[in-house]
């Protein structure tokens, strides 16, 4: 969240790698990374952990059963 | 300025009412829960003697005093000497206690009985003790530049200067009273008790007006108003007051039909009752106060009592009037408290019996009146609520539902609050069956989701996994065979995709049983009848079941389909011309083998049916599977809430599935009826039930004495069908099939539980995994020590935490799921 500030665009959410996460194809570490949730013609700019070479994007179990889900759930309602 | 494009991108909306605003109110007219009850239909001033007695027994009279004043500041009168008319149709006068429309009107109650009803001029007595003043503070009285004559010496025309003075009318008051309380003191008050009463009448504009012409002098000949009119003003006097004023309200004891001559004159007929007199002047005043307004005076209705439609049913209630049972949570006006206190609380109370009724009005206590007033029983409908865990969970009944739902389908942006509710109703009809007026609430649901579907409103989360699960039922789970050896068969025997689900042992040994005994061959079909579909208002999909299992029937020769599952059944009923018959019936034909007493589960001898939705307003099947089962030597005690109002098990209208919560407490609230064992007939019951952790058993497990297997989750359900199938095509027909190979996988504690919970199968993670074979994408966790990799199938994008063995096989540490895109 504190990151958001030095963004121009507006990010609904941000997860940090932390140096935790490698890429296993790559073997290299994960970076916060742009990345667009999108559901029922809604997109959502966030920054997730994404892989610099590859490309693969991580959505960690708290965010998918958190957020996104709450997300998700609105978004059906509209 | 940029994210605005990305946020809300053309979403369309389609708009579609499911039905008009004429057909809503024609369908909440159904309801009759907002009718007034019995002892409020009967009072002439139709006193909300409900909420009445709901604060009165709470001791708080000064709010029970309010009410009866907003109808009547006359509250020491109506003490007095109202006739309580309200007493005999009260239901707790009433032989049963059921109130309906059809009673005639004026049947008199027996005396019996009568004395059982809730004495409301005891709580009437005890508002006017301990109720307070009645003063009000009425310093906003809109003036009103016109001017009424009222004429007359009686509480009429008393009345008709509150009714009048209220409304800020400037009133000119011609009677020989010496003063305001003269009527009422006339009428038995004290000078105390009329003031009282007359506190309500602060700020009125009253001018007192000498009534000329000869008078007579004797209050006393007065004192009851039946006995002959008192002297008579001239005509010629009335007229020019008449002509004095706007409008005139002139008492009936000095009416004559002379002055029917005066056009804005208005009167009523004489009435001995003080109720009724106040009624009356209501309505003069009301005519009165409409013709200053130069508004129509046709539809002013005439005072009338009448005979409640609201229904009202006395059980759940205890001895003591107060109603007793788990408590339903959208009462109004609920009296806390239970029997007990009812109880310690009555017995207590000088003036008062062991029931809480008064018996000496001159002691008139709070104590004693608030007993009397927790008598009552609150009366209200709730024959539909009172089964539905659904409607109570929800703290809705079906008509407020109905507007809610209504609203809901009608908003183009914003929230759609209503949809958990449309999705979380079984659709099971219990409640429809158990009003007394038939309201069919499920049919609104019904067509409320249709709507969402067509208007692309329906949430994609709710339904879809139960669709892919017909898919599946239809697709690689599917099966349609003669009986080997035959091609065209005389039967087909259909078990329904929930009987292979949960209980494939039972499908396998009826199928036996059923070539074994049955002539002319027995084809046999593994699929989904497109219930499923149904209750997701997909009728694309409902007419492609409907089709292929229509389609096997004409190639096996157009048999009798056996069901083994009523909805199954009602479904063909309802959307093809195939034949069916209950498996019940037909075994019952075939004759049934009862169980010897060693042999019966767990020694029962008594059980309890539950009856399942598909029999709901089927006398014949819900006989049949009676027959059925004490064919086998077993009594049937019936269980509270059965037959045409036995409760869905939380199966029906895929609500397992869209809100897993609501259904696990229809499964615990069905299951928790009956003492004894429970037998099902349909197979989903039976596997809510066992989730519920009742004892259960399906009528065919009881049949073929099979042993329950272990509940299945979501995906050994699946397993189930596919093992089935196999199983079957290999031993009837020599087939063999090759099933795809799953990788191997071993699940850490809880995981499969928790992948259960999420809606995950275990054909799921297979696919993730196969995917990670392929492109070796995945992200090491080193905190964990484990690798996530993810895979989209259909709508959904699955995430596996494993790590791999050195067996080459796959340890899954958990999995999610999420349903939004990410790129
Ligand atoms: S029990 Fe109460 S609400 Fe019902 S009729 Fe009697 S007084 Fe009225
Ligand atoms: S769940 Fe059944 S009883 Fe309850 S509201 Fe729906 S149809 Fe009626
Ligand atoms: S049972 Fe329910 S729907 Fe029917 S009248 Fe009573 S409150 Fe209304
Ligand atoms: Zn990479």
């Amino acid at each position: 969240m504190a990151e958001k500030k030095h963004l121009s665009e507006k990010t609904y959410h941000s997860v940090d790698p932390l140096g935790k996460l490698k890429c296993q194809k790559c073997g290299i570490p994960l970076v916060k990374g742009r990345a667009t949730f999108g559901y029922l013609g809604n997109a959502f700019p966030v920054e997730l952990p994404v892989c610099p070479n590859c490309g693969f994007i991580y959505v960690p179990e708290e965010l998918a059963l958190g957020k996104v889900l709450t997300v998700e759930r609105s978004l059906e309602d509209k | 300025m940029e994210k605005k494009e990305n946020t809300f991108v053309g979403k369309h909306y389609l708009m579609k009412q499911a039905f008009g605003q004429e057909e809503l109110h024609e369908r909440e007219r159904v309801c009759t829960r907002e009718e007034p009850p019995g002892c409020q239909a009967a009072c002439p001033l139709h006193l909300d003697i409900r909420g009445i007695c709901g604060y009165a027994a709470k001791g708080n009279f000064s709010k029970a005093a309010a009410l009866i004043r907003a109808v009547t500041p006359f509250l020491h009168l109506l003490a007095g000497s109202c006739s309580g008319n309200c007493i005999g149709k009260c239901t707790l006068a009433k032989p049963g206690g059921e109130t309906s429309a059809s009673k005639d009107l004026d049947g008199t109650t027996e005396s019996v009985c009568q004395s059982d009803g809730i004495s409301m001029p005891a709580i009437e007595k005890a508002c006017a003790l301990y109720g307070g003043s009645g003063a009000m503070s009425r310093f906003m009285i809109p003036r009103k530049n016109k001017r009424v004559a009222v004429v007359g010496n009686d509480l009429f025309a008393l009345a008709c200067c509150w009714e009048l003075g209220k409304k800020g009318y400037e009133i000119w008051w011609h009677t020989d009273c010496g003063s305001m309380q003269e009527p009422l003191m006339k009428r038995g008050l004290t000078e105390q008790e009329a003031k009282s009463d007359l506190a309500a009448f602060t700020g009125f504009r009253i001018t007192r007006k000498e009534m000329s012409g000869e008078q007579s002098e004797e209050a006393a000949g007065a004192d009851r108003l039946v006995s002959g009119k008192e002297e008579i003003p001239d005509f010629e006097e009335i007229e020019k007051w008449a002509q004095e004023a706007d409008t005139m309200c002139i008492s009936p004891e000095l009416w004559t039909d002379r002055y029917k001559k005066i056009p804005n004159a208005f009167t009523a007929p004489s009435q001995t009752d003080p109720a009724w007199l106040l009624a009356f002047a209501k309505h003069a005043s009301l005519l009165a106060d409409r013709y200053m307004q130069g508004v129509s005076l046709d539809d002013v209705k005439e005072p009338e009592v009448h005979e409640s439609r609201l229904y009202v049913t006395m059980d759940g209630i205890d001895g003591l009037g107060g109603r007793s049972g788990p408590e339903i949570q959208n009462r109004e006006n609920s009296t806390e408290k239970t029997a007990e206190d009812s109880w310690r609380l009555h017995t207590a109370i000088p003036g008062a019996d062991a029931l809480g009724r008064v018996t000496d009005v001159s002691i008139l206590t709070k104590e004693n009146a608030a007993a009397e007033a927790a008598r009552c029983i609150q009366c209200q409908c709730l024959e539909c609520v009172k089964g539905c865990v659904y409607l109570q969970h929800f703290k809705r009944n079906p008509k407020g539902a109905i507007r809610e739902i209504y609203n809901n389908l009608s908003i183009v942006m914003g929230n759609h609050m209503a949809n958990g509710m449309i999705n979380a109703c079984d659709e099971c009809g219990q409640c429809k069956a158990a009003c007394p007026n038939g309201f069919d609430y499920p049919d609104v649901c019904q067509i409320a989701r249709h709507t969402m579907v067509e208007t692309q409103k329906m949430p994609p989360s709710a339904h879809e996994f139960a669709l892919l699960d017909q898919q599946f039922s239809n697709g690689e789970g599917f099966l349609a065979k003669p009986q080997p050896g035959f091609e065209k068969c005389r039967y087909l025997f259909f078990p329904g995709c929930q009987a292979a689900a949960v209980s494939p042992v039972t499908v396998e040994a009826a199928y036996s049983d059923l070539c074994e005994r049955l002539e002319g061959g027995v084809g046999l079909l593994l699929g989904c009848c497109g219930a499923i579909s149904h209750w997701a208002a997909r009728e694309d999909l409902l007419a492609e079941a409907v089709e292929k299992v229509t389609q096997v029937w004409r190639e096996l020769g157009e048999p009798e389909v056996i069901c083994a599952c009523p909805t199954c059944k009602k479904t063909l009923e309802e959307f093809t011309k195939l034949p069916t018959a209950g498996i019940w019936e037909v075994l019952l034909k075939l004759g049934i083998k009862p169980i010897a007493e060693s042999e019966k589960t767990n020694g029962e001898r008594i059980v309890s049916i539950h009856d399942a939705c598909g029999a709901r307003g089927n006398r014949r099947m819900q006989d049949e599977v009676r027959e059925f089962v004490r064919a086998f030597g077993y009594q049937i005690e019936e269980a509270p809430f059965t037959r045409d109002v036995t409760p869905c098990c939380g199966y029906g209208g895929l609500v397992k599935y869209a809100n897993p919560e609501v259904s696990a407490k229809k499964a615990s609230f069905a299951a928790g009826r009956a003492e004894h064992m429970v037998l099902t007939y349909c197979m989903a019951c039976r596997d809510q039930f066992a989730r519920a952790g009742a004892d259960s058993r399906h009528i065919l497990e009881l049949a073929y004495g099979i042993t329950p297997e272990p509940i299945p989750d979501l995906s050994a359900r699946r397993a189930n069908r596919l093992k089935l199938k196999q199983r079957m095509l290999k031993e009837l027909w020599k087939e063999d099939i090759n099933m795809e190979e799953m990788l191997p996988v071993i699940y850490a504690d809880g995981v499969e539980a928790l992948m259960d919970e999420r809606m995950i199968l275990k054909s799921d993670i297979d696919n993730v995994l196969k995917s990670y074979r392929q492109t070796g994408s995945a992200v090491f966790d080193e905190e964990n020590g484990w690798l996530v990799t993810n895979t989209r199938i259909g709508n959904v994008t699955f995430w596996v935490k494993f790590s791999e063995t050195d067996d080459g096989s796959y340890l899954v540490h958990g999995a999610y799921s999420h349903r939004m895109t990410v790129e």
